[in-house]
């Protein structure tokens, strides 16, 4: 090896050395902050299907965590995400969101939204299978701290929707507690195709929950509800969503509450707006459905414990636009 | 010539040291500050949700959202919602076997009492994050 060939070979160590000492340093001066695990203690066990984390985009962080503050009981910790604020919502004391602010754009006809993450052994060969079959990614997987290996896509309907391997493993697979996450449901035009493409990607089990009811349509046609499930437990829906022009697909998610009814008024004192009256869902839950201060939808559902055996929740007087008590 | 030998290897290796330090905070602007090389930044402005037009309404009395079996007293009410019996056609997903009933949510552990059936990791009550 000639002196020249030594010395570059020499200058190529060092920088690399050099390369690799200076990340943590950095990350040190800069106090990179560390997103919480999923779950802590760690589980490591994942349930493949099951939403396991939500983060809220909202261009007015201070008004959505005082108003989710208020409804749910949620604390937060400040996680100093570098350009953006991003917040870990806490409820009582189970790290259940994250509220991420951006800025809405200018363009007009856009809300803030609610982004719901769902469990996969492997977020690379999820994100394969999902963009083989129609998806589009918006962010390819990177791995963050104790959180784990996380991607966002597009359906092939257009709707986000995220994917992410816990590195601690999922939350425990119990029936969520008031204030926490419960129920997930995509509104679609194309409900069996999209039903496919999730079952192609998390390996749901598919129900077909058609009433055959006369009174199950929309106006416009026979509704379309199916439920994904995986071990054996119902993960999520999908409903079928009328008027194309209309509407658009959309992932909406559900917090669990004591009562649908008080939620929603209480929702509604906070700047909430009532999108659908809490009504009797089914199987003894009650569902409504919210927009946040800041726009964004969500769903709050209570849900009688199966080994309470108590399905009425209370019945306040109707609030909202739509619907009403039963 | 001797003397610029050294000269030169020095200067390389300050050219290396300074490509790394640059490249080091290359890093740190891209990542805008968040560990290991990544801001918590991972939508643009424009996923912001599109206006979905639910304002409106659409619900009939029967539109259902939530789970479609409850496993408690309300259990009665699942029954078997494989239609390809009576009435065949082609479904572009793979449906659940004829004869089971949609499941429903988990259980209401821990203060319900259930067991878990999922997450073999788990080990009763006592270990979770609410303990």
């Amino acid at each position: 090896m000639g002196r020249k060939a030594k010395v570059l070979l020499t200058a190529a160590l060092v920088a690399a050395a050099a390369l690799l000492a200076s990340e943590p340093l950095l990350a040190a001066k800069r106090g990179a902050p560390v997103l919480p695990p999923l779950t802590s203690p760690a589980t490591n066990v994942r349930q493949a299907g099951r939403v396991v984390w939500h983060d809220l985009l909202t261009p007015d962080l201070a008004v959505d965590e005082r108003f989710y503050g208020a409804l749910f009981g949620w604390t937060y910790r400040d996680m100093h995400s570098g350009r953006h604020t991003y917040v870990v919502a806490f409820a009582d004391g189970v790290p259940v969101a994250g509220l991420l602010e951006r800025p809405l754009p200018r363009d007009g006809g856009r809300r803030p939204q609610w982004l719901g993450f769902i469990s996969t052994d492997d977020v690379d060969a999820a994100m394969h299978a999902a963009l083989e079959h129609g998806a589009r990614d918006v962010s390819k997987p990177h791995d963050y701290p104790q959180r784990g290996r996380q991607a966002v896509l597009q359906d092939p309907q257009g709707v986000a929707f995220g994917m992410i391997s816990s590195t601690t493993g999922d939350p425990p697979d119990w029936l969520a507690e008031p204030g926490q996450w419960i129920w997930s449901a995509l509104f679609t035009h194309d409900a069996e195709n999209e039903a496919a493409f999730y079952q192609d990607v998390f390996g749901y089990d598919v129900y077909d929950l058609d009433d055959s009811s006369d009174d199950a349509t929309t106006g416009s046609g026979a509704v379309v509800h199916l439920e994904l499930a995986s071990h054996d437990y119902a993960r999520a829906s999908i409903n079928s969503l009328p008027d194309a022009q209309a509407r658009r697909s959309r992932w909406v998610q559900f917090v669990r509450v004591e009562s649908a009814w008080s939620a929603a008024a209480k929702a509604q004192a906070l700047g909430a707006r009532v999108v659908l009256a809490p009504r009797v869902d089914r199987q003894g839950g009650h569902i409504a459905l919210l927009a946040d201060p800041s726009g964004a939808l969500f769903g709050v559902m209570d849900w009688p414990d199966s080994d309470e055996g108590s399905a009425a929740g209370p019945a306040p007087p109707s609030v909202g636009p739509h619907g009403g008590p039963p | 010539m001797t003397a610029r030998a050294p000269l030169r290897l020095c200067s390389l290796l300050l050219a290396g040291a300074a490509m790394a330090a640059l490249l080091g905070l290359t890093g740190c602007a891209t990542d805008g500050g968040y560990g290991y090389g990544y801001d918590y930044d991972y939508v643009g402005p424009e996923y912001v949700g599109p206006d979905v037009g639910f304002d409106s309404g659409f619900w009939g009395p029967d539109y259902y959202i939530g789970p479609g079996y409850f496993p408690g007293p309300y259990g009665e009410r699942g029954h078997d919602h494989d239609h390809d019996h009576d009435h065949p056609h082609f479904h572009p997903y793979r449906p659940a076997p004829s004869g089971r009933p949609p499941p429903s949510l988990p259980h209401g552990f821990p203060h319900g009492g259930g067991v878990p059936r999922a997450g073999g990791g788990f080990h009763g009550r006592g270990v979770g994050p609410h303990h």
